[in-house]
């Protein structure tokens, strides 16, 4: 069987083709939309995907050799994302299913990037960390879906670094070689500022320590802050990821998201793993940030299980939550 | 001062039995994270072991009962207090050994004494209280906080009730009639805190309503 994979709930337009036999991937193809200055605007970042889709779309049928009329699904993720950027892979999933005649699978994007994660690291039965732009989330199957443990109450980590290295005049790019700027900017720090550091039972949250860094950029060194912040922003994290695994007595961590690739936080996450004797599971790079080959994985998963979506049906759905997925194939 | 023995290990704190000047004691340290940006570390530490011992001092003083403090060593993020002895509410539901009613109405009573306080225990299950004798004594503020948001009542208030949802389910009405009078007779505020809770609890476990990011990289 092979699924047609296509990603557009941000910045990164992406296809891939998945096969339910080895090698399972068979192409990733994307592009990620940067803007020259500011954030993204989701109009902007949606017309960049349109016109990058014909080519992403093509390219990654090729690198995979599979014909279009060898594709038995059409999954694309509806959901969570962007309105705007969103319609742009909905309207293509369309497009090619009434075309060629395929059916669609409708892919929750955070699940692609758990399941993702579970096949590329090899995942029994983990506590899992989604860490993303736009989400921060502590969970674990149980019961058929992904219950929720602790997540942030306002802001996402991700985005929450991205609006600081903007605001401070780091960025854009947001990220150099494969850096991002908060590190790059945060090895020039030498003293520890005090800012907000916020824990709720499991749950984080980022918008005050966000205000409170910005502020401290008026009367400390630009590398103490991008230190301070970064220390407080993960420290915050991991105090919830192990309040999770006291509760769940999980023997696995696996990360999952983009911002799963920060070097300074995967040391932490190793030195927590040591302390509690757990072993720890990191999306490798090219998994980690947006892509459309999770897409098609998880599509194959779903359809292998029966789960598809009618165009009728194939609403985009903006803040579609991990937790209300039915996990119906584990 | 002598270890006896680990009893539990925590998130944030591993906890001991101990002797102190000849009683039995237990010893609650917190532990250094070594993830944890050092002056991170100490000052979160320091401040929560200070604010614990606060609040169970202040508890103490409104007239709930739980362990008293014995020594509070800011250094080691330590606090040693008295070992209280018994059965936890858990066990005490399951050995019957008094009244769900009963039981249920000394929780309400100390959970109104604290709120009407301004005290939040932040984890008042069913393991937190233990029956020594006909005393019910609080244990572990190790969440606990100051708030006078009904919020906050709210949620020990469901935090109770999940925990005798998750093991005790057939005596849930006995319990919370009990801990509704005691609740009551502290602070005349029942009906507004029961309010609370049931829309705590429409949320779902915060499943549905709570907020959740909209775009995503």
């Amino acid at each position: 069987m092979f699924v047609l994979g296509i990603e557009s709930t941000a910045h990164t337009f992406g296809v891939g083709v998945a096969s339910d036999k080895e090698p399972y991937i068979l192409s990733n193809v994307k592009d990620t939309f940067v803007p020259k200055e500011g954030g993204m605007r989701p109009g902007e970042v949606a017309k960049h995907h349109a016109e990058v889709a014909p080519k992403i779309l093509l390219e990654a049928l090729k690198t995979a050799k599979v014909p279009m009329s060898e594709i038995q699904y059409v999954a694309v993720a509806i959901g969570p994302g962007l309105g705007p950027t969103l319609r742009v892979g909905a309207t293509l999933a369309r497009a090619l299913g009434l075309k060629y005649g395929k059916s669609l699978v409708g892919v929750n994007h955070g699940v692609a990037h758990i399941e993702i994660g579970y096949w590329s690291t090899n995942a029994q039965d983990p506590l899992v960390v989604y860490l993303s732009g736009g989400n921060t989330v502590i969970t674990t199957l149980v019961k058929g879906r992904f219950r929720t443990f602790g997540e942030t109450l306002d802001i996402a980590l991700g985005n929450m670094l991205d609006t600081f290295v903007r605001e401070a005049g780091l960025a854009p790019p947001y990220v150099a070689g494969s850096k991002h700027m908060i590190d790059l900017c945060a090895e020039e720090g030498k003293e520890f500022i005090s800012l907000p550091y916020v824990v709720k039972g499991q749950d984080m949250s980022y918008s005050g320590m966000l205000t409170a860094a910005l502020k401290a950029l008026q009367d400390h060194p630009k590398g103490d802050v991008c230190f301070s912040l970064r220390e407080v922003a993960f420290d915050a994290l991991l105090e919830a990821v192990e309040r999770a695994l006291a509760l769940t007595k999980k023997k696995e961590l696996l990360v999952v998201g983009g911002v799963a690739a920060s070097q300074s936080l995967r040391s932490k996450l190793e030195q927590l793993s040591t302390d509690w004797g757990i072993q720890l599971k990191v999306v490798p790079p090219t998994y980690a940030g947006d892509n459309g080959a999770m897409i098609a994985y998880t599509g194959m998963l779903m359809a292998k299980s029966g789960v598809t979506l009618d165009i009728s049906e194939s609403r985009i759905r903006p803040r579609w939550r991990v937790d209300e997925v039915d996990v119906t194939w584990r | 001062m002598e270890i006896v023995r680990e009893i539990s290990r925590g998130a944030e704190s591993v906890i001991y039995e101990c002797r102190l000047w000849g009683l039995r004691c237990i010893l609650k340290k917190r532990t250094r994270k070594l993830y944890r940006n050092p002056i991170l570390d100490s000052e979160l530490n320091r401040e929560r072991t200070k604010q614990e011992a606060r609040i169970m001092l202040s508890s103490m003083e409104a007239g709930v009962n739980v362990p008293a403090i014995l020594d509070v060593d800011l250094r080691n993020f330590s606090i040693y207090m008295e070992y209280i002895n018994g059965p936890t509410v858990m066990e005490a539901l399951d050995s019957k050994i008094m009244e769900p009613e009963r039981i249920g109405q000394m929780v309400g009573k100390f959970a109104g004494r604290l709120h009407s306080r301004g005290l939040i225990h932040g984890d008042l299950n069913t393991k937190n209280l233990i029956l020594n004798g006909n005393d019910l004594f609080v244990i572990d503020f190790g969440l606990s906080k100051h708030s006078f948001e009904v919020e906050d009542f709210g949620v020990d208030v469901h935090v109770f009730l999940r925990s005798l949802e998750s093991v005790h389910p057939g005596l849930i009405e006995q319990v919370m009639k009990g801990f509704s009078h005691g609740y009551e007779e502290e602070t005349r505020e029942w009906v507004v805190i029961w309010e609370k809770v049931l829309e705590i609890r429409r949320r779902g476990r915060y499943v549905r309503e709570r907020k959740t990011g909209g775009g995503d990289q």
